[in-house]
Order: C-alpha cells, then sequence, then structure tokens
C-alpha cells in the first residue's frame, strides 16, 4: 500500500466570496515530486498555501501525515517551504547564519556550514543576506529547509528571477536532496521543462484538477492547449 | 563632573536614563525592523484618551492609560485582522479617534490640562526612587521578553508566510510584542515624556541599522548608542542648564546623524 503524505479531498477555497479552487481532490506519495502547473490565477499557490494550512477552506479536507492540516501542530517541523520571492527588508543588517538560526535555534556551526556546502554555498556564513544574489538567497532557503530535516518540501515557484542556469542549477539540489532526503517535493512551476525533467508526477490545474499523472501521460497536446491555451505545443528534443 | 552625582534627583534620573537607554533600544530594533514607529505614536498618543478615561472613571491613572493602550492595540489588531486596510491606514484611524476622544473628554474636564502635561511630557530629573524601581522592573521585564520572544520575532519578520507554514504563530508573535510596545511606551510617558519614549525606541536602533552588518551587531550598538546617549545628554542638560529629555534626545540624533554620514558602505 502506497505511503500517502498529503491527501487532499474534494477541496474548495474560497477567499472575499471568490472562488479559487473548485473540487480538488488527490494523494501525494512519500519521496515522489509533483508539480502543479497551470495558467496565471489558476490557484497554483492557493493550492499550496491550502495545503501549508495557511487559508481557509470552505469545504473539502487537506490531511499531512494522515493528520487534518488544521490540528498538524508539532508535525510543521517535518514540513519545510521555500516562498516564491523573499520580500523582505534586504537592507536588514542579517547574516546567513543568524537567518538560519532564527528558523533552527539549536543548529551548531558544523551543521549550518554542512548545509551550506550541501546546497553550493560554502563560506557564507557570516555574508550578510542582504549581498546575496536571488539565486544564492534561495539556497540559503534551502539550507535553512535542509537544517530542519523535513519529510515534504513544499515551493512556490522557486526559481523566479533566477537565471536559466541559476534555475536549472537550483532544481539539481532540489532532485539530489530529494533522492539523498527521500524528500516528498511539491512544487509550483510555470516551466513545463523542468516539469517534465523533475516531476514524478504533474497536476494540471485551472480552478478545477484538469489533469494529475506521470508527466509523459498527463501532458498531452490536448491538455497543454488546454492549460495554456492555443498556441502551446509541447516539443521534445534530444539533449545537446 | 562628578559633584551632581551627590544629588539624589540625579543620581534617581541618572539610573533611570541608563536603563531606559539600555531596554528602550532593544525593543526598538523590532520597532525598526518590522516599521511599528507609527503603531508607538498611535500608542504613545492613545494616553491623551487614557488619561481622560481615568479622570472620568475616577480610577487609577497609570493602569488606566496602560490598559486603554492595550484595548487600542488590541482593536488595532483585530482590525487588520478581519480587513483588507493598510497597516497605517489602521494605526492612522485609531491614533485619529483616540486623538479626538481624548481631546473632547479632557476639554469638557476642564482643569485637568496641568496634569495632562506632566503625564505626557514627563520629568526624568523629578523621579521619585518608586519611579526608578518601576522603570527597572519594566526594563528587566522587557529585555527578558524580548530575548524570549528573539527568534520568533525574527522569523515573522524576515517571512511572515514561512514562519507561520513552518509553525510560528506569527498573530501571536505579533500580538505579545504589540503588547510589549503598548505597556513600555505608555509607562515611560510619565516617566520621561512622549518625545523621549519615541526618539529613544527609534533613533539609536536607527543609528545602529546604518553602522552594523549583522542583527546582533545592531541590538548591542542600538543598546550601546542608547546607554551612552543618555548619560551624555543628562550631563549636558546640566552643564547646558536645558530640559534633560530634550537634551538626551538630540544627543542621540547627532549619533544618528553621524551614522547616516559614517553608515557601512553598500
Amino acid at each position: 500500500m502506497a505511503d500517502i503524505v498529503l491527501d487532499v479531498n474534494n477541496l474548495t477555497v474560497e477567499l472575499g466570496g471568490v472562488r479559487l479552487l473548485e473540487d480538488i481532490t488527490l494523494q501525494v506519495e512519500r519521496g515522489s515530486t509533483v508539480a502543479i502547473i497551470g495558467p496565471n490565477g489558476a490557484g497554483k499557490t492557493t493550492l499550496l498555501r491550502a495545503a501549508l494550512g495557511l487559508v481557509p477552506l470552505a469545504s473539502g479536507s487537506i490531511t499531512l501525515f494522515g493528520v487534518p492540516i488544521a490540528q498538524i501542530g508539532e508535525l510543521r517541523q517535518k514540513v519545510g517551504y521555500v516562498p516564491q520571492r523573499m520580500e523582505f527588508d534586504r537592507y536588514l543588517p542579517l547574516t546567513v547564519q543568524e537567518m538560519l538560526r532564527a528558523y533552527v535555534p539549536h543548529a551548531s556551526r558544523s551543521r549550518i556550514e554542512a548545509a551550506l556546502h550541501e546546497v553550493g554555498i560554502s563560506g557564507m556564513v557570516h555574508h550578510p543576506i542582504g549581498k546575496l544574489s536571488g539565486g544564492q538567497l534561495q539556497r540559503v532557503v534551502i539550507a535553512l529547509n535542509l537544517l530542519r530535516e523535513p519529510e515534504v518540501l513544499f515551493l512556490d515557484e522557486p526559481a523566479t528571477g533566477v537565471d536559466i542556469e541559476g534555475e536549472s542549477r537550483f532544481y539539481d539540489i532540489i532532485e539530489r536532496l530529494r533522492a539523498e532526503h527521500n524528500l516528498t517535493v511539491v512544487l509550483v512551476s510555470h516551466d513545463l521543462s523542468v516539469v517534465t525533467r523533475y516531476a514524478s508526477q504533474v497536476l494540471c490545474l485551472n480552478r478545477r484538477l484538469l489533469c494529475f499523472g506521470p508527466p509523459a501521460e498527463a501532458l498531452n497536446a490536448e491538455m497543454i492547449r488546454l492549460v495554456y491555451g492555443q498556441e502551446m505545443t509541447l516539443y521534445t528534443h534530444r539533449e545537446h | 563632573m562628578t559633584e551632581i552625582l551627590q544629588y539624589p534627583f540625579f543620581q534617581r534620573a541618572l539610573i533611570a536614563a541608563v536603563l531606559l537607554g539600555f531596554s528602550l533600544p532593544l525593543v526598538g530594533v523590532f520597532v525598526v525592523t518590522r516599521r511599528l514607529s507609527f503603531f508607538s505614536e498611535a500608542v504613545a498618543h492613545s494616553a491623551f484618551a487614557g488619561l481622560a478615561l481615568a479622570v472620568l472613571l475616577m480610577t487609577p491613572v497609570l493602569p488606566t492609560v496602560i490598559a486603554f493602550a492595550v484595548l487600542v492595540t488590541l482593536a488595532i489588531v483585530l482590525t487588520l485582522h478581519r480587513t483588507e486596510i493598510p497597516s497605517d491606514t489602521v494605526i492612522g484611524v485609531y491614533l485619529a479617534i483616540c486623538a479626538g476622544a481624548g481631546i473632547l473628554l479632557l476639554g469638557i474636564l476642564q482643569g485637568y490640562q496641568t496634569g495632562l502635561f506632566q503625564f505626557l511630557f514627563g520629568d526624568i530629573l523629578a523621579l521619585a526612587w518608586e519611579d526608578v524601581w518601576l522603570v527597572a522592573v519594566m526594563c528587566a521585564g522587557s529585555v527578558l521578553a524580548i530575548m524570549a520572544m528573539w527568534n520568533a520575532l525574527l522569523r515573522v519578520s524576515v517571512h511572515r508566510e514561512m514562519a507561520m507554514a513552518m509553525g510560528t504563530s506569527a498573530t501571536r508573535v505579533d500580538l505579545l510584542f504589540l503588547i510589549l510596545l503598548a505597556v513600555m511606551v505608555t509607562l515611560s510617558l510619565k516617566l520621561i515624556g512622549i518625545v523621549l519614549v519615541t526618539a529613544m525606541l527609534l533613533l539609536p536602533a536607527a543609528a545602529a541599522r546604518n553602522l552594523t552588518r549583522s542583527f546582533r551587531g545592531m541590538a548591542i550598538a542600538a543598546c550601546a548608542i542608547g546607554g551612552t546617549s543618555s548619560v551624555l545628554g543628562l550631563y549636558a542638560s546640566y552643564w547646558f542648564g536645558t530640559a534633560s529629555g530634550a537634551a538626551i534626545v538630540l544627543t542621540a540624533a547627532v549619533v544618528f546623524v553621524l551614522s547616516v554620514v559614517f553608515r557601512r558602505g553598500g
């Protein structure tokens, strides 16, 4: 029997009288990478936020590790989250170590250095976060999540604002960490190349669930047109 | 320089100035980081209405003013929670309501203006030993509270939603900090006055932010600047025969201006 980490049943979310998600049902197995795709306003971020317990549910249910999301309590220690943008005061005098210790107060210096090494930014312990590039900052957030040793990691378009090379390197790191730490990864992405390359399951969303399954099966031309519009077509090509 | 130290009134003022100069900037570090300076002003001005209420209800002034400030804080947090109105607008609305209600009530209560001015503009040289003890307890409490909330406050300051996703109750952290701030501001009003309270909250922390590269460094520098400015300002007021609160504020302001000139690069 499959080990289900996230179980969403008939989920409907409404905010300010507007229905953002309608009747969503899905299950995420341990160790899988699920990519949520859809056009702007499809409810991708809302679904992620609902799964994190950050928005009220109009109807339906969400369980994480078998526990209703509203009662998850201490199990939140097993949850990691990489937000879309780190929108904070970049001129705040705050070092990488201080930021990591705020979230993981008892992390030793050696653990912090190991986590930074693992995401490829060794030697930045005392670096002010305001001086980091967007890609470096996202890696710090990944290191932060690693220190917490989560079992499920939610990422909301984590490579927004990062260049193509940086984005590819970022997802390579996530995939390596998933494999090494047996993480379950749920990520929102616009980028179909990311989805086909890294996801074991893809979830197509446009307020309602349009598809859910392995990318090779779920992402047919008709579905892509349905999700992204008439002009979009998926081309596959050999690696250079 | 030491002869003035023989006078008990100056001893009391010096102890209170050092204690407040150390602890208010520590709270101020998070006021500056979380952009709550306007909130501090609003709470300070809520003392108008709190004071009038105390006179009308014939209740003890200080507890009534503090209770009223906490009530205003809760109302602000509740309004922010229930509406989509920007926080500065909500705070401005409550500031206007409190100021309006206070002025109206105090207008009805003719003859209490002197008490109002004493309460709102304080005088650090007029402190009794009981006041110094109150300052000591208040400062110790605020330092302990800030140390206990340090990581949670930092988490909510860096990324509120990420903190919530990882198990921090951001609303509870906000509420506890704002209540602490409200109590600190209103307790300090009678002792050192409205101008000195907001100045000690903001100036050392703002100067420290310009000069440091780490958050711990910012906190230590803010406390050092606050404590030093308080002592130097108090002595300056003695030498030049000026108002003590204003001298402390202006000393801290000089440090702030210097921090702007010599701020850490890029």
